[in-house]
């Protein structure tokens, strides 16, 4: 029961959090200096259409007044439509949704893979070859711009191994490139949050009983150390793939992948207000949620916290 | 756990399998397998508007789609000179009043029925009272039917580039039984034409198909079907041509096009656009372009060479006057001209009051422009002023320019209208015109009668007033012409028929696999 409690309690936290995002973001916008009727008509409109236009979209009402409509909009699910295509804002974001999710779940998911057992293994390794290496690993994922790495990753795997498309999507071929980019920083951060991690664990009294008590060192890690030591690492895998959905801008951006972080980008060069507001209240629900998903499996693995407190 | 490890080899193996071979689908769409051949153009412009005669109307990008769906009364060539299409020939009253346009028969719509003179007068009533129609059917007072295939298009005034907005994304036939049965929306949902190519879907951000019309009237296309990518990166757009994701991009920088050079899979082409990249100074609001010295340094100052060398490669066409040359109008003789002259611009410089104010260019941020900005303001720094260059996005240059609220501003002027009349637009008087209201020259009540004079009349008629009204400009140093504007096509080397056209649109009707 309090497990329902405490997820409706972080359901509702969410409203206000939403609602100072956006009231933030339209105004910030409102003091941009554009006429979106002028944008859309064109120069050559007379001012009687321009008028005419911007009556229709409720742009002759004071600031206040749009906000509030929009807002009751949202609470119908009408999100509006583009100022630029004129498509309907929630049918295009679901529309790019499944591509942007594909990627941040590929992307999150060979960085998890590889990251937990290198950082693992050089935490008991430590000191070690194997340990120097992963860190200087991490440090070139840390350090390397995601455009750089993915237009090498493009000249390498495309143009001269031919192993790969370039852009689009289509197939799960066309995710690998642009997963190995965006899950570059995953995995470093994945490399480092469980060595550290696991290095504070082994340093624990309950490893060192377990020892006393007989249990080989392996045993010890396997299966004492390392269940343990992933709490932490649980957090930030829902950090990383909530920051997957909203930052994969670049990334989709140079692999031409439909996704939401190219539709953001182009709103907000082409000052399309209902895209932006749209895609920041929805893609701020999702991030919402999966940090809820996140504290509740938290809570289920490790038994220390409590949720009802 | 023992299922699990086969499983995972079996996966592993799988994957490398597929691997090697899988990158490029350029054979499929040629269609040697049997299945219908296809062609993928990556552009960086999203077109959203596939129907001109909405309320919302179109913009330039969308000529992409609507040059293939709809078939114009006349054509607009890649050169810039205008050809026959839905009608065969045409005529202009010695009042230069009417137009009376002869139609083709046996034409049909992609719902297969025939195309007549209620749907030119259709098509032109609606545009004329939307957004596009005083920019692009200028002057239109009325279309009359004179019978099925003939009708009279009549002006307020005489205007000789009528016939370039005939051609114009706004001179698409639109079918009238459609449009009384789905309206509006339906037409934007689901837009038909007598076009080479079918309308069949759009995926915003993504793509946009387009079928082979196989009734067209001038023969089946030899494609079957168009998909163009939507692909913003330009990078992108060139390691997708070269790994044979796309098998043509559509304008890309000549820069690119020029490292592609020597290759034998990938072919480039180049065109003069219609637009011209120009430097227009602000004579108004206290700025320093209010004195005529400063404006004359500024005009001598900068070395067009090196400015066209910087954006294009010296690819671009140097400009003496705010005209290209394709233009219909451009007066070839007796214009005045002012060469890059340091030293004079020196002595102008000194003879002004200027005292070291800042000189702000502004421009679109991520363009060429903003190169030759840049070039331009190094150039001025040499000279003693202390220019500046202001790059900003799309949205607020667009919102900037209209305010008049810059010191000078770098443009580019891609107009359907290819004729000498487009560069009227900065000058022209009437009351509340957008590009104007806040900014007006001082001899701007002198200049424009003189483009109206030009309009009003034809052939060579016209060349006094624009000579006119261009050395008046150069004389007030109000601008400086730098260069014409290029278009680009990246192509596979495999494909026919591609040519860079000066809209920067494509007519895909030409294309077919070799």
């Amino acid at each position: 029961m309090y497990l329902v409690k405490y997820t409706i309690k972080r359901l509702l936290m969410l409203i206000p959090v939403i609602l100072g995002v956006t009231l933030i973001l339209y105004f910030v916008l409102e003091l941009s200096p554009s006429n979106p009727a002028l944008q859309i008509l064109g120069a050559d409109a007379s001012a009687e259409q321009i008028a005419a236009l911007e009556h229709e979209m409720g742009l002759d009402q004071p600031i206040i007044v749009q906000y509030v409509r929009y807002i009751l909009g949202v609470l119908r699910l009408d999100f509006g439509s583009s100022w630029v295509s004129g498509y309907d804002v929630l049918d295009t974001f679901m529309l790019r949704l499944p591509d942007t999710l594909m990627l941040a779940f590929t992307a999150t998911l060979w960085a998890v893979a590889l990251g937990i057992p290198i950082g693992i293994y050089a935490a008991v390794k430590q000191y070690g070859v194997f340990d120097y290496g992963s860190m200087v690993l991490t440090m070139l994922l840390f350090s390397m711009p995601s455009f750089w790495l993915a237009i090498l990753c493009q000249i390498l795997f495309c143009l001269v191994l031919h192993w790969l498309p370039a852009t689009g999507v289509g197939s799960l071929r066309h995710f690998i490139l642009p997963a190995l980019v965006l899950g570059a920083n995953t995995l470093a951060s994945m490399i480092r949050m469980s060595r550290t991690s696991m290095l504070d664990v082994l340093r624990q009294d309950y490893i060192r009983t377990a020892r006393a008590k007989g249990a080989s060192k392996a045993a010890a890690i396997v299966h004492h150390a390392v269940g343990n030591s992933l709490v932490p690492v649980i957090t930030q895998i829902g950090i990383s793939f909530a920051g997957c959905i909203g930052g994969a801008v670049v990334t989709e951006s140079i692999f031409t992948i439909p996704g939401l972080g190219s539709m953001l980008i182009n709103a907000v060069k082409a000052r399309d207000v209902p895209v932006v507001m749209g895609t920041v209240i929805l893609v701020a629900i999702i991030v919402g949620v999966i940090n809820l998903v996140v504290d509740l499996v938290c809570a289920k693995v490790d038994p220390r916290i409590d949720l009802a407190a | 756990m023992r299922i699990y490890k086969p499983a995972a080899l079996l996966l592993l193996a799988a994957l490398l399998f597929s691997l090697p071979g899988c990158a490029s689908g350029q054979e499929a769409r040629k269609g040697a397998d049997g299945g219908g051949s296809s062609v993928i153009l990556a552009t960086s412009g999203e077109p959203y508007r596939f129907y001109a005669l909405s309320e919302e109307g179109c913009a330039g990008d969308d000529n992409l789609v609507l040059s293939n769906v709809y078939d114009c009364l006349t054509f607009l060539e890649a050169d810039g000179s205008i050809s026959p299409g839905l009608a065969e020939r045409w005529e202009l009253s010695e009042d230069g009043l009417c137009y009376t346009f002869h139609l083709r028969q046996g034409v049909k719509f992609h719902n297969g029925a025939e195309f007549t003179a209620r749907d030119v007068k259709f098509t032109f009533d609606k545009g004329a009272a939307g957004p596009l129609g005083s920019g692009l059917f200028v002057n239109f007072k009325s279309c009359e039917i004179v019978d099925d295939y003939t009708v009279n298009i009549y002006l307020t005034a005489p205007y000789a580039g009528f016939l370039y907005g005939v051609a114009s994304r706004l001179g698409g036939i639109c079918s009238l039984d459609y449009y009384n049965e789905v309206g509006d929306e339906g037409y934007l949902e689901a837009p038909i034409g007598t076009g080479p190519y079918r309308f069949v879907e759009a995926v915003g951000g993504e793509k946009i198909v387009l079928e082979a019309f196989e009734d067209y009237w001038r023969g089946e296309p030899a494609i079957d079907t168009v998909i163009i990518a939507i692909v913003p990166n330009v990078s992108t757009q060139m390691i997708g041509l070269e790994n044979g994701d796309y098998d043509a991009v559509r304008n890309p920088p000549i820069d690119a096009c020029t490292h592609l050079e020597g290759r034998e899979d990938i072919c480039w082409d180049y065109a003069d656009s219609t637009g011209r990249i120009t430097l227009y100074l602000a004579t108004w609001g206290g700025r320093v372009g209010e004195d005529i010295n400063f404006r004359r340094a500024v005009q001598c100052g900068i070395n067009k060479e090196e400015v066209t060398a910087g954006t294009s490669s010296g690819f671009a066409t140097i400009l003496d006057i705010d005209m290209c040359p394709m233009y219909g109008g451009y007066p070839t003789e007796g214009i005045v001209t002012v060469d890059y002259d340091p030293q004079q611009a020196l002595d102008y410089l000194a003879a002004s009051d200027y005292s070291g104010e800042s000189f702000e260019i502004l421009v679109k941020s991520g363009t060429g422009e903003e190169m030759a900005a840049k070039i331009i303001q190094s150039q001025l720094i040499e000279l003693g002023i202390n220019a500046t260059v202001t790059a900003v996005d799309n949205t607020t240059y667009t919102q900037l320019q209209y305010s008049g609220n810059f010191d000078a501003i770098i443009r580019e002027q891609l107009s359907s209208m290819v004729d000498a009349d487009g560069a009227s637009t900065y000058f022209n008087t009437t009351p509340g015109y957008a590009y104007t209201k806040n900014c007006k020259y001082p001899l701007a009540d002198v200049i424009y009668p003189l483009f109206v004079k030009g309009r009003e009349v034809q052939g060579e008629e016209r060349t006094p007033y624009y000579v006119e009204a261009c050395n008046l400009i150069t004389q007030e140093a109000y601008l400086v012409p730098l260069y014409n504007g290029l278009i680009a096509v990246a192509y596979s080397s495999q494909l026919q028929g591609v040519e860079a056209h000066c809209l920067g649109s494509y007519n895909f009707y030409h294309w077919s696999w070799k």
